[in-house]
């Protein structure tokens, strides 16, 4: 399935293709259109060539066949990258040896932020971000989490219309991770801008993002919303029982409500606590009412707990992801 | 305006690296202090050896002293102002490559102002003051001579160390590679082998970017002539085309590493 | 018993890694072959007349002496050393041995390289190889006697790096006195007065051209072998009780900092 973006384009990438020296093809023929104010999800398992596409894309990498432009301009030159800002979770942007204040002002100096401007927008940032404090600190000295606060603020400062965001949350603590996909979220708003990023992490996926492009072995698997990845496996609910004795002396009672269902409610294979049963069924075949009921009346008291649950984005995207 | 633009980062980023070196003194005056003393050993040894109590080989020791301040100044200003281009085969290889080709600007541009070796400020310093007494003992004509030389060898130099760090576009492991022709193209401008040899014309056409740097500039203010500085300036303009074009090429080919990958410390 | 064994296998682990990628480790090499020519050629050409020593003997002698000071204070066998410092305190073994048998290990793995290419490259210089087998033999056996000497200067370095971290702004001109004092470039004997005299008794002279002296011609200049073996005992000594003692002070101020 897929989505049909209005042109002009923030990106726009054409039957790209990337081929490298040890005879490895990594993108093959992936088509790549993003509307200005977007937020899109790059997934893909390691090696689908998520990474080749971002580095051609920011004119690290020259495609072998196809055409990317940034803003209508041929991406890698002065002007595309003007529009581009830019956060690796692995790689940094900043000088180890200087301050954080020094490094974001040769950021915005490099970006041709008007002298004048500089000094605010740096301080805007560092109060948006909560890094006033790490300003004059130097970049050696940050923990991961503040490294990446100002990362962020480093590839904001030129106020770019398209932020690339390779893994930017990798490694970072919980609170750090949601304080940053926050303070995006915020910005995003705050300036319409365009986001595309690639994260192992589905929370990361999940709060920034609206749009999702799968790529598997370099080419393109899905598409579309984000809302609609799950597909038909949206429908799908897991009940889990917690029972007051091991599941094996339950065997007659797992049987009776799969045959009760006439096969329309299967006993899960996930691996379980021994006090745990798992059903899986799907609401469109089968009503949820009826499940509880039957559930409550085959169980009786030995049913301690029961929790509901869909299939989690995590699942869907992994299921999408087996690498051929 | 854009030489303005691009001036003014080199400034402000050299401003900033100077700033950050400034900061810890103790680190700032042992690697001058450290590289001084390198360089006056350095001098001195190979003097003691090969000039000491010898008066005929007064006119030699005397371009071995040129040859070697050049060379220290042109190494250090190289060093401390464009650091990065001295470090852009190491980029090349380890992906560092990424950071500043995602940037608005030139990569030549930006490659050379990511680094600022502090040591260097040493070769400054001693290559600095060794001049500029040459010149005040020389008179204005040779000052200016010596100005020009000076500009002519550290573009020289730059084009020399972007070659280099060229290499990797082509072979995948220059670290073995990369260290021996640095180290050839010092010992060629610090090393008196070459000075007051015949037929210089042969250096450069054997030597080619390396006599550039300083065999041909020390030739130059030893023995002016306007045949000397139109190979000088020949010499430059053809070192500094053929590196604008094989660093163009070698874009092309390059790979960059997997974007996940260990941090880098300092 | 044990940690005799471990240490010599380290020993000789690091003394093979030149040979595992020789290919590698060749291309690394070819300075020394430049090296080589391009000193001896440059000490003719300026001394020549004031020189005892044939075209021939003075690339053995630059030979014998780049051998040694190629391996000598590598700037980084001696970090590498230390980078790992807190993750080695955790083990069961000894820092300071550990550094010297490694040092001795990459010393003598490489010098052995060097001696190599010596021998392949004379030939290609006039100098035949039968007759030059005794001058190979007695380097060889000056890699073995000066391998502690190398080991504790580098490893001296190592334990003054724990101490103070300005110390790698010092590793290159110290090597540097050794190689203007030393004699690297050519034979301490043929410099004028008074530098002679005054570089003949510093210990750079004993590590280098008394030792490339010995490789050519058998014997030391001017003082008999077990004079000048006595002077190499008295400097390994001398770094050794340095080495210690900054190792020590290094070990009891040592700060781990960050996660």
């Amino acid at each position: 399935m897929t989505t049909v973006p209005l042109a002009p384009f923030a990106i726009e990438a054409r039957g790209l293709e990337k081929r490298f020296q040890n005879g490895v093809v990594a993108v093959k023929g992936l088509d790549l259109l993003i509307s200005p104010g977007e937020s899109v999800a790059f997934l893909g398992p390691n090696g689908a060539g998520k990474s080749t596409t971002i580095k051609m894309l920011c004119g690290i990498l020259r495609p072998d066949k196809g055409s990317v432009k940034v803003k209508g301009h041929a991406a890698g030159t002065s002007l595309a990258n003007r529009n581009l800002g830019i956060v690796f979770g692995a790689r940094s942007q900043l000088f180890f040896h200087m301050s954080v204040e020094q490094s974001l002002l040769l950021q915005a100096e490099t970006y041709f932020v008007p002298p004048k401007d500089q000094v605010a927008r740096m301080n805007k940032l560092a109060v948006q971000f909560e890094a006033k404090d790490l300003l004059k600190m130097r970049v050696r000295e940050l923990s991961l989490g503040q490294r990446m606060r100002c990362e962020l603020i480093a590839s904001l400062i030129h106020q770019p219309e398209i932020i690339l965001l390779d893994e930017p949350t990798i490694g970072l603590d919980l609170q750090a991770k949601h304080h940053l996909r926050e303070r995006l979220r915020e910005w995003q708003k705050q300036f319409g801008t365009t986001i595309l990023l690639t994260s192992h992490d589905i929370s990361d996926v999940e709060v920034l993002c609206d749009r999702c492009v799968l790529v598997q072995a370099g080419e393109k698997a899905y598409d579309g919303p984000l809302s609609q990845v799950k597909g038909d496996l949206k429908d799908v609910r897991r009940v889990k029982l917690l029972l007051s004795r091991a599941r094996s002396n339950f065997e007659a009672e797992q049987a009776r409500v799969v045959t009760h269902f006439a096969g329309k409610m299967k006993l899960s294979d996930q691996v379980l606590g021994e006090f745990e049963l798992q059903y899986e069924f799907n609401l469109k075949e089968v009503a949820l009412s009826d499940v509880l009921s039957t559930i409550a009346s085959y169980f009786g008291e030995s049913l301690e707990d029961v929790h509901l649950a869909g299939v989690s984005l995590e699942e869907v995207i992994r299921a999408q992801m087996v690498v051929k | 305006m854009r030489f303005w633009r691009s001036l003014r980062l080199i400034l402000t980023a050299n401003r900033f690296h100077f700033m950050a070196h400034w900061s810890t003194p103790a680190h700032f005056w042992a690697g001058v202090i450290g590289m001084f003393v390198n360089n006056f050993l350095a001098l001195f040894g190979v003097w003691a050896m090969l000039f000491a109590g010898k008066p005929e080989l007064a006119v030699q020791c005397d371009a071995y002293l040129v040859l070697n301040l050049l060379t220290m100044l042109t190494f250090g200003l190289l060093h401390v102002f464009l650091g990065g281009l001295t470090e852009l085969d190491k980029q090349v290889v380890d992906g560092g490559l990424d950071s500043v080709l995602v940037s608005s600007r030139n990569p030549l541009l930006m490659m050379s102002i990511t680094q600022s070796h502090l040591p260097s400020w040493g070769d400054v310093l001693m290559g600095g003051v060794g001049l500029v007494i040459l010149g005040v003992r020389g008179g204005f004509v040779f000052s200016f001579e010596l100005l020009l030389m000076v500009i002519c060898s550290f573009i020289g130099f730059a084009c020399v160390f972007t070659l280099l760090g060229c290499v990797p576009f082509w072979f995948s492991r220059p670290e073995r590679l990369n260290p021996v022709l640095i180290n050839v193209v010092l010992a060629f401008n610090t090393y008196p082998a070459l000075l007051d040899y015949p037929n210089r014309f042969r250096w450069f056409l054997v030597l080619g970017p390396v006599a550039v740097v300083g065999l041909i500039p020390t030739e130059f203010l030893s023995h002016p002539s306007l045949s000397v500085l139109a190979l000088e300036v020949l010499g430059v303009v053809m070192v500094v085309s053929l590196t604008l074009v094989l660093f163009s090429l070698g874009l092309k080919r390059y790979q960059s590493t997997p974007m996940i990958s260990l941090r880098r410390g300092a | 018993m044990s940690s005799a064994r471990y240490y010599f296998k380290l020993a000789w682990f690091r003394f093979r890694e030149p040979f595992t990628d020789w290919k590698s480790t060749l291309v690394g090499h070819i300075l020394f072959v430049f090296f080589v020519w391009f000193l001896s050629w440059m000490w003719l050409r300026f001394s020549a007349k004031n020189t005892q020593f044939t075209f021939q003997t003075i690339l053995l002698y630059v030979g014998v002496t780049e051998l040694l000071f190629l391996t000598f204070l590598r700037a980084r066998s001696i970090q590498d050393g230390t980078e790992d410092f807190a993750l080695f305190l955790a083990r069961p073994r000894s820092w300071i041995l550990r550094e010297l048998f490694s040092h001795v290990g990459i010393a003598g793995g490489a010098r052995l390289f060097y001696l190599l290419i010596l021998v392949v490259i004379t030939p290609f210089f006039g100098i035949p190889i039968l007759p030059s087998l005794g001058f190979f033999a007695r380097t060889l056996g000056l890699i073995i006697l000066l391998a502690p000497a190398q080991a504790l200067i580098s490893t001296l370095f190592s334990a003054l790096l724990l101490n103070f971290s300005q110390t790698r702004y010092f590793i290159l001109p110290i090597s540097k006195i050794f190689l203007s004092l030393g004699g690297v470039f050519g034979p301490v004997s043929d410099f004028g007065e008074p530098y002679r005299s005054i570089f003949l008794n510093l210990p750079g002279s004993d590590l280098f051209f008394q030792a490339a002296h010995i490789a050519i011609f058998g014997h030391p200049f001017e003082q008999s072998f077990a004079e000048w073996f006595l002077r190499i005992l008295v400097i390994c000594l001398g770094l050794y009780l340095c080495a210690l003692f900054f190792y020590l002070r290094g070990r009891r101020r040592f700060e781990a900092w960050g996660g």
